[in-house]
């Protein structure tokens, strides 16, 4: 077993290999690339916990070292799935889309490595170090999608780097007052720490990366515009484990540095810091559904759930007790796979068909069956139904909040639960469902090679949903190393101090009612299988079965409601044109002046000194 | 023996005079000559020209700190001189003048002999500035160049009047409050037009993106980088700190002001160069914080600094508007942009984290803010240029068609610096130790004191 | 086995009680209306008959989504205890029961939409949004009662209301529940996404026969979930007979209130249940923390 820190070198190196391989030939170089990541995937399960690194020094006193902890393992593994499973597919994939695939498989790489680093980071400086090359892999590739990709990467990389600097800052911070920057050494000093206002602004600030990263609002603007513009398999990615990481930071600014014992509690044992969290995710999950329900363009509306869900991990990361804090890592798992069974079956369909938008499309599902399955197992898990894994953490969020007595957040995880029930069903409809477009008829269902990964990822949805003990095992690990309360469960048995269920049960039960309902349809006659243009139309005759299908303006009566809200998209682009015609004035003023201009301004500035020194 | 590092450029300069179309080919021996001459020079060495002894005759002082600055510079110039595409023919005997001024420049232990230095250092640069016709751009220079020259001199005479001496050590030890006064203010003024400090900068961009590779390469770097070293030996060695303050301030407001500017940049050039007033503003500011750690930091990053531009204006400037024929040279051009924002992996990253560290160790808190803040817009346009060169959206075929390939030797040496930035962003430990004897050198005046006047 | 038995003896009662008392409120409805009506056991003549007909299908997603549609209403059905009949004693919870019935609804939907006709997209669409006006003071009003009987399984819920009914308890939560539960059960005022004038009847337009029929039972059972959770939580502990008797009281006052009432558009749907019922349920949860229960 060769260690973390060789891993990340043969990503590194091999970001190389897999370059000239793929100058060569694609295919091999996706194939190579799908290998690596799953040899990485094999590797990084059978880590040990505990296992140390030394890597290097930067800094004096400080040691930058690679340690398993539980928490890094349970995501770096729900990374490296997700990674590993979207390699695959893009080994089919890769044969037609991306204009650079030698730098787009080089740098997916790239992205890897430093994602590895990321999750096994004993320090924040290592943790930095590995996000900005995550970041910078990452950011490379977002500009070979669609045009309003190039805009796109550079959001995306400033927004970014707005929470990253954020968290330089603290880093920063904490090494100058205490010396030394290892999580377990950082929390200790915390709790020491007499100063509220340090430790808040040490967890304000390091979790700033996250919510950067992790799309919550404020800074979630840049997921709109970056995942609906990325590459299409690479927005699998994007939302699927980019976005996870954030997740991570926010994970480690709340739980590693035990933000309930740093700080008084507020209201029944949740601390104002993490209240403040708590209703950022809560406005995330409000923009998210509402502005997710907006969307025309299928990639762009599962980005604004992205936000949504972002915003739920947060919630129940921010609840910090037994239940809410495994519900928040539970929704970390369900929604990375879910997020990425959705963006692969787009870019399948976007594969075949060219186009991301919901009317332009329609019926596929008689083209695209698998695809179709795959979307709505990954729907289904996405708004938390039952029987599929994304209900699991739901419910432990409910119940989390319910609990804690938290009845406003509580009301806005269901306004996001129901309405995810809205925004996924408006893809369904529009793109799957409904009348097939007449220049879509010759659409085939993709290859093999792109089903299996899509197919394996809805299995692991559903077996997860029906048998979710891997992943409790994991939470419960993590939970005993951060010292919260393990949940309760015995096999398929979930318990809480408000009651259990049964995960088996529920799934049979389903079965059995599914099958009744199967029983009576074989007993009864058979109906007659007519096209899906004998329709009723009210006694009209229809020239163009293309226009009966409604797909424009699904929700209009509901949009019409809130089309007036406020956009901080436009906010920030006021902000950015506002830095600009200041650069203009300043421009204008100082740099583009006549020599005269510039005699005026020395004589400004030699007044100015004298007045200062005398 | 430090003296040949003026005359070898000088001399070769005035006999070449007729050949001027041979004079490109010389140039890189001219370069490896210094070079190598430097190498063998001793350090710790003090030359007085004409036999006169310290305070009253002109004194070349070579030190830890001007000994490794002649090896940067003269490192740039090899480098530039090997490069003879982006010399234009009658900018060879220019080059080489510049060389002998800046050498100059650094080595002298005079102030008056400073101002000469300077002065010839900065026509030459007028003359390359006004290549590929940009004159309105060179007479902006011209002016400012030639206040601020006036300035310089005002106080060296005042400083004159004020301790008796023109000799820099002499200056440095005999310095009263009275002559504090006066003096650094002028001073300053003289320098910031060279050091690019806000609102003394205008020219900047209008010079550097006057579309010739030559004049921002080398003005942005070599002389850009003896300028800081005049501004540290004088502010820091000199007198001793004083006046920092306000250097402080006016770097600060540089790095913001310069930085709000680039964004809306539409010519990558002119972004690049007020990028290049940003860092300069940001390594003053470091300096003023006037400790051996904060110098070794802020050396450290000019070095980071212009060896990054050093890539990013010769390509800028040569390249088209995409790097679709040219992907080696587009490779060295975004490893020095993610230098340049300190991306870790880059050399960059070291110098900003040391910046950092050397704020916060100083209980510097405004620093660091104004620094990630200024760091986050030039993410925002160097990366957005780098997209748009790598990407770039409807590119016609013939400009396709036109755009040629850079020639081997060019990308060679790109990609040579390319990868010292990478090397130095994994072992710093080179330029490190460069910026560490300048900030010796530079902080302890009264070693320097004691070898240019001897023991007294 | 005796789980077996019972989740049997749950589904035949939603199927006799539920199509009986279907026929029922359209006889009571003729009345109001002063006509005779159809006999009371009307629907189980329209059940059987629709199932035997030869129907038509618009492919196999139609289908899927019909059978998806009852067996997750089944399913669902199967977890809500019936006074004191519990066919999964412990495992009722409340959360569960409410998601589980989620996936009647996409299937339903589903299958609708999959007929490829823009009035059942169109009632599909109102049918969801509806969902977003109703549920979440549902969800808030119920919240309220769990946390102050701190549990969230059905039956516990009914077993804590020895002292007094929660509806006398929480009246204001009641209140709120039951609007939400017309909203649910599609009667006017909330019978937009059938909207029988408008769309032709949504979601429905394409169903014919066998497809009815396996639809009006998965409408029946749903109706059945519907009322006998609100029974369950607020109208104290009951047996099954007692259990019965409130359910067809809940079931008349419903259909009495529906049928002397016009229709909301949809946004004006969604914008009465995030002001009045959303309020109500806000000022009850209010109360609950503050202890202020009756």
């Amino acid at each position: 077993m060769i260690p973390i820190s060789y891993l990340v070198l043969v990503f590194l190196f091999g970001s190389v290999v897999s370059y000239l391989i793929t100058k060569a030939n694609r295919i091999v170089g996706a194939i190579f690339n799908f290998l690596l990541t799953f040899y990485a995937l094999f590797v990084l399960w059978n880590l040990e916990i505990g296992h140390t690194e030394k890597l290097f020094s930067i800094l004096e006193g400080v040691e930058n070292t690679f340690k398993v902890s539980s928490l890094g393992k349970y995501f770096s593994i729900i990374s490296l799935i997700v990674i590993s499973l979207v390699s695959f597919f893009i080994i089919e994939w890769i044969r037609k889309k991306p204009s650079r695939p030698a730098a787009f498989n080089a740098f997916v790489l790239i992205m890897s490595a430093g994602i590895i680093g990321v999750f096994f980071s004993n320090d924040l400086l290592t943790l930095y170090i590995f996000w900005e090359i995550a970041v910078l892999g990452s950011f490379l590739i977002v500009p070979m999608g669609k045009e309003d990709s190039k805009k796109a990467a550079v959001i995306y990389v400033v927004t970014s780097a707005i929470g990253s600097y954020m968290y330089l800052f603290a880093t920063f911070s904490i090494y100058n007052k205490y010396g030394i920057l290892e999580f377990d050494q950082v929390s200790r000093f915390l709790l020491n720490e007499p100063s509220n206002l340090f430790k808040w602004f040490i967890i304000l600030f390091i979790a700033s990366a996250g919510i950067a990263k992790s799309g919550i609002f404020p800074l979630h603007t840049w997921l709109r515009i970056t995942h609906g513009n990325a590459p299409d398999a690479f927005s699998a990615i994007l939302s699927g484990q980019l976005v996870k990481m954030g997740s991570y930071v926010l994970a480690i600014s709340l739980s590693v540095f035990p933000s309930t014992k740093l700080l008084a509690s507020f209201y029944s044992g949740v601390p104002l810091l993490n209240y403040i969290l708590i209703w950022l995710g809560n406005i995330s999950i409000i923009i998210g559904t509402f502005m997710a329900i907006r969307q025309n363009d299928m990639k762009q509306l599962i980005a604004y759930s992205s936000v949504a869900n972002g915003g739920y991990i947060l919630v129940g990361l921010g609840v910090m007790n037994s239940i809410g804090y495994a519900g928040g890592l539970f929704h970390v798992f369900n929604h990375a796979i879910a997020a990425a069974m959705i963006f692969l079956s787009f870019a399948a369909v976007v594969y075949r068909t060219g186009t991301t938008k919901i009317d332009e499309m329609g019926g596929l599902i008689w083209k695209m069956p698998w695809t179709f399955v795959t979307y709505l197992v990954g729907i289904i898990s996405l708004a938390g139904i039952p029987p599929t894994s994304g209900f699991i953490s739901k419910w432990m969020i409910f119940n989390a909040l319910l609990t804690k007595g938290m009845f406003v957040t509580l009301t806005i995880t269901f306004i996001g639960s129901v309405g995810s029930f809205l925004y996924v069903f408006r893809p369904l409809a529009g793109v799957f469902l409904g009348q097939l477009k007449k220049k879509h008829y010759e659409v085939k269902e993709v290859s093999p090679v792109m089903l299996i990964p899509m197919l394996v990822l809805t299995l692991l949805t559903l077996f997860i949903g029906v048998y979710p003990k891997p992943v409790l095992d994991f939470i419960v690990s993590i939970e005993n190393s951060l010292g919260i309360k393990p949940i309760e469960y015995s096999g398929t048995i979930i318990k809480t101090s408000l009651g259990q269920w049964d995960t088996l049960t529920v799934f049979t039960m389903f079965a059995v009612g599914f099958i009744i309902a199967l029983v009576l349809y074989i007993i009864f006659p058979r109906g007659k299988k007519v096209e899906l243009t004998d329709q009723y139309t009210g006694g009209e005759y229809l020239f163009n079965y293309d226009l009966y299908h409604y797909a424009t303006g699904f929700y209009r009566f509901l949009e019409r409601l809130y089309d007036k809200h406020p956009s901080f998209e436009k906010l920030y682009g006021m902000l950015v044109s506002f830095f600009k015609s200041m650069g203009e004035i300043i421009n204008e003023l100082f740099y583009k002046v006549s020599p005269s201009g510039y005699v005026f301004w020395i004589s400004i500035v030699i007044l100015i000194l004298f007045w200062v020194r005398w | 023996m430090s003296a040949l590092l003026i005359a070898v450029p000088l001399l070769i300069a005035f006999l070449f005079v007729p050949l001027k179309n041979k004079i490109k080919y010389i140039l890189p021996f001219v370069a490896l000559f210094s070079l190598i001459l430097i190498l063998k020079l001793p350090i710790e060495q003090v030359n007085f020209l004409g036999g006169w002894k310290a305070p009253f005759g002109i004194t070349l002082v070579l030190d830890n700190s001007s000994y490794y600055s002649l090896i940067v510079v003269n490192i740039i110039f090899f480098l530039l001189s090997l490069i003879p595409q982006i010399i234009e023919k009658d900018l060879s005997l220019i080059f080489l003048i510049l060389m002998a001024s800046i050498n100059g420049l650094i080595l002298t232990g005079d102030l008056f002999n400073s101002f000469v230095f300077l002065e010839i250092t900065s026509v030459a640069a007028y003359i390359l500035s006004s290549s590929k016709r940009n004159y309105y751009g060179a007479f902006k220079y011209l002016i400012l160049g030639s206040i601020a020259g006036a300035f310089y001199l005002l106080g060296t005479l005042y400083s004159y009047i004020g301790t008796g001496s023109l000799n820099l050590a002499d200056i440095s030890k005999n310095i009263n409050s009275e002559f504090l006064a006066v003096v650094p203010i002028l001073i300053f003024i003289g320098l910031a037009v060279e050091t690019k400090i806000f609102p003394l900068a205008g020219w900047v961009p209008d010079v550097y993106a006057s579309g010739s590779a030559l004049t921002p390469a080398i003005l942005a770097t070599g002389v850009t980088f003896s300028m800081m070293y005049l501004f540290g030996r004088i502010f820091i060695t000199v007198f001793h700190g004083e006046f920092l303050n306000v250097v402080y301030i006016f770097g600060l407001i540089t790095v913001v002001v310069a930085e709000l500017s680039a964004l809306k940049q539409d010519n990558l050039l002119r972004a690049l160069s007020f990028s290049s007033i940003a860092q300069a503003g940001l390594f003053l500011s470091v300096i003023s914080m006037n400790s051996y750690e904060s110098l070794t930091a802020g050396y450290f990053h000019l070095l980071n600094d212009i060896t990054a531009k050093f890539v990013l204006f010769i390509i800028a400037a040569s390249i088209g508007k995409s790097f679709i024929k040219n992907k080696t040279t587009g490779i060295a051009f975004s490893i020095a942009s993610f230098s340049l924002i300190g991306f870790p992996l880059f050399a960059g990253f070291r110098s900003k984290l040391l910046i950092l560290k050397t704020a916060f160790l100083n209980q510097n808190y405004i620093l660091p803010i104004i620094l990630l803040f200024a760091t986050i817009i030039e993410i925002a346009y160097v990366l957005r240029w780098n997209i748009k060169l790598w990407y770039p959206d409807n590119i016609l075929p013939q400009e396709k068609e036109k755009t040629q390939k850079l020639s081997w030797n060019v990308n060679l040496i790109l990609l040579i610096v390319a990868l010292v930035i990478i090397v130095i962003g994994f072992y710093p430990d080179i330029y490190l130790k460069i910026a560490q004897n300048i900030a010796s050198g530079l902080t302890n005046y009264r070693a320097y004191v004691t070898n240019v006047l001897g023991g007294m | 086995m005796m789980t077996i038995i019972r989740v049997a003896a749950v589904l035949l009662t939603g199927f006799f009680v539920g199509l009986t008392l279907e026929g029922v409120s359209r006889k009571i409805i003729a009345r109001i209306q002063r006509r005779y009506g159809p006999p009371w056991y009307q629907n189980f003549i329209d059940v059987f008959k629709a199932l035997s007909k030869n129907g038509i299908t618009h492919g196999w997603i139609f289908d899927f989504g019909i059978l998806m549609a009852l067996g997750g209403v089944i399913a669902t059905l199967a977890f809500v205890p019936l006074g004191d009949l519990v066919a999964f004693p412990g495992l009722d919870n409340l959360f569960i029961i409410v998601y589980l019935f989620a996936v009647g609804a996409l299937g339903m939907a589903m299958g609708m939409v999959g007929s490829g006709n823009p009035n059942s997209s169109i009632g599909v669409a109102r049918a969801l949004t509806q969902m977003l006006g109703y549920e979440i003071p549902y969800m808030i009003s119920v919240s309220a009662v769990m946390y102050y009987y701190k549990t969230a399984s059905v039956s516990e819920l009914m077993l804590s209301q020895q002292d007094s009914w929660t509806l006398l308890k929480m009246p204001l939560g009641g209140i709120v529940a039951f609007i939400s539960l017309l909203g649910m059960l599609g009667k006017k005022p909330f019978d937009t996404p059938i909207a029988p004038a408008e769309i032709a009847s949504g979601p429905m337009v394409e169903l014919s026969a066998k497809y009815m029929g396996l639809l009006m039972l998965m409408h029946t059972f749903s109706i059945f979930v519907e009322i006998g959770l609100f029974v369950d939580i607020f109208l104290g502990i009951s047996n099954y007979w007692t259990f019965l008797i409130k359910f067809t009281v809940i079931w008349i006052l419903a259909t009495l209130i529906s049928s002397v009432l016009p229709r909301f558009r949809i946004e004006q749907v969604v914008k009465f249940y995030w002001k009045v019922p959303l309020g109500l349920a806000f000022l009850q949860a209010l109360f609950v923390l503050l202890g202020w229960v009756f």
